[in-house]
């Protein structure tokens, strides 16, 4: 079976960069590319995704690079490279998913599945992370439920999504859950 | 940890040597990316995305 998987930028930022808590998600991101490279799956990136990844690599590039012109010239690699892997015309390997108005239409279906789950300080849903499920709901509504899987590292975004399997796909957390094979 | 390294735990080393092509030019553009930089912990990442 050929999957969609719905790849949050949150899974994405520390498949480009480094960290010591990491591995698991970089080793989740290859494996989705093997698949896909085998074209056992699809790869999905909400296109304002690729916003928020460009402005975290710019914040944490620039407190770790003092010299602006170094910065920028790793930076620009950093965001060249994450496009490549996106870009159609480029490798390709993840699609860019674009937003549109259907995504818009009872959104708020969405943030009203996490008050039964009383999110405390600190959790609960941005307004980026409703539309990146309400692009989920709709590859869902597209494909099945038992197709599309929301791939993210973020825990709280995870739990609404496995917790409201009516509503919403299934989400795979990248720190903690492997990769669905077939 | 490198890409490359993590990709033969994960795959075995002839596993990555039947990577397909776009996947290992992917690996060796961000390692090479990486080298100089310090790794973000996860909460940096948080950070940045927030």
């Amino acid at each position: 079976m050929r999957r969609y998987f719905l790849i949050d930028a949150s899974a994405l930022v520390p498949f480009f960069r480094v960290s010591p808590e990491s591995a698991s998600v970089r080793s989740a991101v290859l494996k989705l590319l093997s698949l896909r490279a085998e074209e056992r799956a699809v790869l999905l990136v909400p296109n304002f995704c690729l916003a928020e990844c460009s402005k975290a690599f710019a914040a944490n590039i620039q407190a770790e690079i003092k010299s602006s012109e170094k910065a920028a010239t790793k930076y620009h690699a950093l965001v060249e490279e994450m496009l490549d892997t996106v870009s159609s015309s480029r490798r390709g390997l993840i699609q860019s998913h674009e937003l549109a108005r259907e995504h818009l239409v009872g959104i708020e279906d969405i943030f009203k599945a996490q008050w039964s789950m009383k999110p405390r300080g600190g959790q609960g849903l941005s307004g980026l992370d409703g539309l990146v499920l309400a692009m989920g709901r709709g590859l869902m509504k597209a494909h099945g439920a038992e197709r599309v899987r929301v791939v993210t590292g973020d825990r709280w975004m995870a739990e609404v999504c496995n917790r409201n399997p009516f509503l919403l796909p299934r989400a795979v957390d990248v720190y903690k859950d492997p990769i669905p094979d077939g | 940890m490198t890409l490359k390294k993590l990709a033969i735990k994960e795959f075995g080393k002839r596993g990555f040597e039947k990577l397909d092509s776009r996947v290992k030019k992917v690996i060796k553009n961000v390692d090479a990316l990486n080298k100089g930089l310090k790794p973000l912990s996860r909460r940096q990442i948080e950070k940045a995305l927030a």
